[in-house]
């Protein structure tokens, strides 16, 4: 137990000096980093922009309200900018494996899988986990359910939100291990992709079909329509348990693929 | 008992061929040709604690291919081997925390940030106790004498400064067994020699396990006694002075005049000589070479100063590896 505690004081640490090395480097090219910044701007204002065209035209989303919606619009720009201040590794693994500069991670006595994932955060990205965190709050303001019941449900929420977490980080994970055999260092954002059309309620793709695909497929509804839905309408039993047991297999099965494609892991040559 | 046994040790890499074209690229898309490139073949040598090994061969040999499974950073197609008593594949923890690896080519440490910033990552990632750290980081920087740049951008410093840190960045740890691929390339001599005296000293002091590859002559001969030459197998694993004896047919005679010589007076000492009037050199089989010398201190000849030499290691590897590729 205390060994535990050690290894995960540790794992913070080299956590927090990752993020702080990330951050020098990125003010290191001042012009680069606004640049980043202002496009970090320009994407969210369009974001939330469509999001009130479509309801300047209906009252609601398949039973979802306005402010319901921004309320997973606003998770999801939570954890979306939660992914990529703190694992950017999407960005940079591939070229870690063609150059062969994974190496050194490799011979750390670290985790490798740990060290990979955060060894790179955007931390203009931290603008994403604020103007969530403001999006959340204002459709709050505006739900007006404030009671006993409803510090519960943040509760709720956190964890919910965690779970969407790992599962957006295993789907990544799971796609980029496909690197190692393709060797390829190009763009390969599906992840990206997935987390956006995670800002819809996932109510709309209806049918049994569909909605076992969103659930346990591509898992899009536990990234960020259960965490809204629990947090705006109270808990629910079986959503929150299937949310754990989702995370669960996915963190675990990414890990595997992980470990496979790491053992394909030919370096480059000198 | 060895710190490191490599026993019948293989690794092959498969790649598909690539011809150049882009009618050639797609059907290599469909219909691959593959490859089987052996980098490694059935290799076999061990290695004592507190030894300084040359790692030899031409580029491509498979030299950085062995470091690296060691490093537990490629998988080996056959074979087995054990460093301090651990598999590397295994890429046990408290296996990465007694070794280290640097690759001359490579570079791990924070482009730009300051050299400092890298250590402290590295103190951090190697469970380093802060006096330890201090005590280290000291001694290193004392040693290199890279204190003036410890707060200094990577991306500023040439790149003899930058090879020191990336030493230092390794050593931090107290690594038991040391991986050196080749630590010295690009640098100008000055900054070789600097490398080389303290890979010296530090071996003496510590009497840590040292692999070195290098292909520069000097670093071999001035570091390492036992030298493992290789080409996907192993060529020789010895002593580099038994090398030298026993390949080194010749020593070199020189001698000086201090008048004018005729060279038809050379000519009945030897055929193969370099000569000019007031200097020559003879290339003699090693046991005619004191026979000769007398001869001539002997003769008339108005000699000044005479030199008995070895023929330069570099030019027995060079026939070695010409020997070794043909094959």
């Amino acid at each position: 137990m205390k060994d535990l505690a050690r290894k995960l004081k540790k794992y913070i640490t080299i956590f927090i000096l990752f993020k702080k090395i990330n951050f020098s480097e990125r003010i290191a090219y001042r012009f680069g980093f606004f640049l980043m910044s202002s496009a970090v701007f320009v994407q969210l204002f369009f974001n939330l922009f469509f999001i009130e065209i479509i309801f300047s035209w209906t009252k609601n989303i398949y039973g979802w309200s306005h402010y319901e919606v921004l309320l997973i619009v606003g998770t999801t720009l939570l954890l979306d900018g939660l992914m990529w201040t703190s694992c950017a590794f999407v960005h940079i693994l591939g070229q870690h494996i063609k150059m062969g500069t994974l190496d050194f991670l490799l011979t750390k006595p670290v985790d490798t899988q740990f060290l990979v994932s955060i060894f790179r955060g955007d931390l203009e990205d931290i603008i994403r986990v604020a103007t969530g965190l403001g999006v959340v709050i204002f459709s709050l303001t505006h739900l007006g359910n404030l009671g006993w019941e409803f510090i519960l449900n943040i509760f709720w929420y956190l964890l919910l939100i965690a779970n969407g977490f790992i599962i957006i980080y295993s789907i990544a994970i799971m796609l980029s291990a496909i690197k190692f055999w393709t060797i390829d260092s190009g763009g390969f954002h599906v992840a990206d992709t997935i987390i956006r059309a995670a800002q819809y309620p996932t109510d709309i793709f209806s049918g049994k079909m569909m909605h076992f695909i969103f659930s346990f497929i591509f898992p899009l509804a536990f990234i960020a329509t259960v965490p809204a839905k629990v947090l705006s309408r109270g808990f629910d039993g079986k959503l929150v348990a299937e949310s754990f047991l989702v995370a669960g297999i996915f963190f675990l099965i990414s890990r595997k693929i992980w470990k496979f494609g790491l053992s394909k892991y030919s370096s480059a040559s000198s | 008992m060895a710190i490191i046994a490599v026993k019948n040790l293989s690794k092959i890499y498969f790649s598909s061929k690539k011809e150049p074209g882009i009618l050639a690229g797609i059907k290599n898309l469909f219909n691959p040709d593959i490859l089987e490139i052996k980098a490694v073949e059935d290799i076999n040598f061990e290695i004592e604690e507190g030894e300084f090994v040359g790692f030899l061969g031409p580029n491509g040999a498979g030299k950085t291919t062995t470091l690296k499974m060691l490093s537990g950073i490629i998988k080996p197609t056959s074979g087995s081997m054990s460093v301090m008593g651990f598999d590397p594949w295994e890429k046990k923890n408290e296996y990465k925390r007694q070794f280290a690896l640097l690759m001359g080519q490579k570079n791990q440490l924070w482009w730009d940030l300051p050299v400092m910033e890298s250590f402290l990552l590295n103190k951090e990632i190697y469970d380093i106790p802060d006096d330890q750290f201090e005590r280290t980081l000291d001694e290193l920087s004392e040693l290199l004498d890279i204190k003036k740049i410890l707060n200094i951008q990577v991306r500023k410093l040439s790149l003899g400064e930058r090879m020191k840190c990336e030493l230092v960045a390794s050593l931090l740890h107290s690594p038991k067994v040391l991986f050196l691929d080749e630590p010295t390339i690009g640098l100008d001599v000055v900054a070789q020699k600097n490398i080389r005296d303290f890979l010296k000293k530090y071996n003496q002091e510590k009497k840590t396990t040292i692999i070195l590859t290098s292909h520069y002559m000097e670093d071999i001969e001035k570091l390492c006694k036992r030298i493992i030459i290789i080409n996907q197998e192993i060529f020789y694993d010895g002593l580099l002075s038994d090398l030298i004896e026993k390949y080194a047919k010749n020593k070199i005679l020189q001698i000086t005049f201090n008048d004018p010589v005729e060279e038809k007076d050379i000519k009945k000492f030897g055929l193969d000589y370099k000569f000019n009037p007031i200097e020559v050199s003879f290339k003699l089989p090693r046991e005619e070479v004191k026979e000769k010398a007398r001869e001539i201190l002997s003769s008339n000849l108005p000699v000044d100063d005479i030199m008995i030499d070895e023929v330069e290691a570099q030019s027995i590897i060079r026939n070695i590896f010409q020997k070794v590729d043909k094959r």
